[in-house]
């Protein structure tokens, strides 16, 4: 049944001016146009400023995220594949993978598993992969209110893993909640977000 | 694939989507996807649904040193002409923006006092609000379980009050058994039966009284009282002294009562009586006598 309202709700490729304009910039960078770089930098400082601070609570270690991610960005540029997702969410990607290392290290718990240079390409895509997902400011409104209004059980456990990168297991201990559970409220919370994230862009 | 299979995966994409996978695990979600790309596709949007979390926090300008940085990297100076940022990608409620935000983007350099305040207030409000969130759903649980305590305490409380209560019941008829037993085989027990009369023709009752061990009294087919009258038992003295309470009866069902009572210190009795009586104490009988009988004369004192 999910499957069907999958293919109901499956999105129409993204025509998001926005990303347009972000895959240019990277173009640009890739080129090695520096003014490309300001660009993509006024574009999205804010939004991986403010999910550095998030996680990590010190103004001056986000700021040290943001300015590693902006540099790795300019490094890959070449490298982006715009198959692998919207630019934006490549640099969210980047940016959560660092912060949270940092505080993972910051707690003596070993490095996440993910790995920030690879992070769009862990698991590789079938030959003909689905268009991505524009994360437009409509999408993250609307995905904020299904967050907002997860029931906490759901809600908690999310948040912990994304925001504090715990794992599932540290997640189930720290909530002192089998791990079954856990897995369980952690799929069922993503999957009503990712409803809401794409309903209505059909 | 049965619906728990797909579950599991979807456990699985979850999980991957939020970073958290260990590798043999995203191993085994890499071959789901490969076998089927349908569910390929699913992951790739709780990746991009997950991914958009990113955004969903409040939105905090970082400060105007930060860009200069940043396009170092580039070798190119900061020129003070940021460009527009998007638009906020979450806005309403949790959205904290500096003073000076509001502002035209070459502003904001002068204003550090107001974005250290907003980072403050960003810091408090993540941070507190996580943990807000945490400590909500611990007290659910917590109070779910105080809850679930306090009733079985509730329970236990009272099934020791009615324990308490049938062990004194019981402790209490042990007493007048064996009181009762001391007074059947006391060496200067005798014995005295009552005959049913007036309103009660059919009652019989008998009484085994010792002077020091005391008197153990039972009768059988009493009627039923209205609920204002009780019957009594009386001590008759001798000496034409007046009757003495010795306490009141209650009949079971079938019209039986027993009774003990210590014999009433000084006392030489020569009958025993039941009398009819309103509900509380008399001093003296009023009502109509229902059972009499007499000591026999051989062991009246």
């Amino acid at each position: 049944m999910m499957w069907l309202l999958w293919a109901v709700v499956r999105m129409a490729p993204q025509k998001d001016p926005g990303d347009a304009a972000d895959l240019e910039a990277v173009r640009r960078m890739a080129d090695g146009d520096g003014q490309a770089l300001a660009l993509l930098y006024d574009r999205h400082a804010r939004v991986t400023y403010s999910l550095a601070l998030r996680i990590l609570a010190e103004p001056q270690e986000a700021e040290e995220i943001v300015q590693d991610v902006f540099s790795q960005a300019w490094r890959q540029a070449a490298r982006f594949d715009r198959s692998r997702g919207a630019v934006v969410a490549w640099l969210l990607m980047m940016t959560r993978s660092r912060a949270i290392d940092r505080v993972r290290a910051r707690r003596a718990m070993p490095a996440s598993s993910g790995d920030p240079d690879q992070a769009f390409g862990l698991i590789p895509d079938a030959a003909d992969g689905p268009e991505r997902v524009a994360l437009t400011s409509e999408r993250a409104a609307r995905l904020k209110e299904a967050l907002d209004t997860l029931p906490l059980i759901q809600r908690v456990p999310i948040e912990l893993a994304f925001f504090e990168g715990l794992t599932h297991v540290e997640v189930s201990e720290r909530l002192e909640v089998p791990l079954g559970t856990i897995k369980t409220r952690i799929r069922l919370g993503l999957m009503k977000m990712k409803d809401a994230f794409l309903g209505g862009a059909s | 694939m049965s619906v728990a299979d797909r579950e599991q995966l979807r456990e699985l994409a979850s999980l991957h989507a939020l970073g958290v996978l260990s590798a043999e695990e995203r191993a085994e979600l890499a071959a789901a996807m490969a076998a089927d790309p349908e569910f390929a596709a699913e992951v790739r949007q709780l990746e991009d649904t997950a991914g958009a979390l990113g955004g969903v926090a409040a939105q905090v300008d970082p400060p105007a040193r930060l860009r200069a940085r940043v396009l170092a990297v580039a070798g190119i100076e900061d020129d003070g002409k940021a460009g527009p940022a998007v638009v906020s990608m979450t806005g309403g409620r949790g959205t904290s923006r500096p003073a000076e935000a509001a502002a035209p983007a070459r502003g904001r350099a002068t204003a550090l006092p107001g974005w250290l305040a907003a980072a403050a207030a960003l810091v408090l409000a993540s941070g507190l609000g996580l943990w807000a969130l945490q400590l909500r759903t611990s007290l659910e649980g917590m109070n779910a379980r105080v809850e679930q305590a306090e009733a079985r305490v509730d329970r236990a409380e009272a099934e020791v009050v009615r324990i308490q209560r049938t062990l004194g019941e019981a402790q209490s008829q042990t007493r007048i058994l064996q009181a009762s037993n001391a007074v059947l085989f006391a060496p200067d027990t005798f014995r005295v039966d009552l005959a049913g009369e007036g309103p009660a023709p059919a009652s019989k009752a008998r009484a085994f009284m010792s002077p020091h061990s005391g008197v153990a009294f039972a009768a059988n087919e009493l009627p039923a009282l209205p609920a204002d009258r009780v019957y009594v038992l009386w001590v008759v003295p001798t000496n034409n002294l007046p009757p003495v309470n010795v306490g009141p009866l209650a009949p079971d069902a079938s019209g039986h009562a027993s009774l003990f009572f210590p014999m009433p210190a000084g006392l030489s009795a020569a009958a025993l009586a039941v009398t009819v009586e309103p509900a509380g104490s008399v001093p003296a009988p009023t009502g109509a006598r229902v059972l009499l009988g007499a000591v026999p004369a051989s062991t009246v004192s």
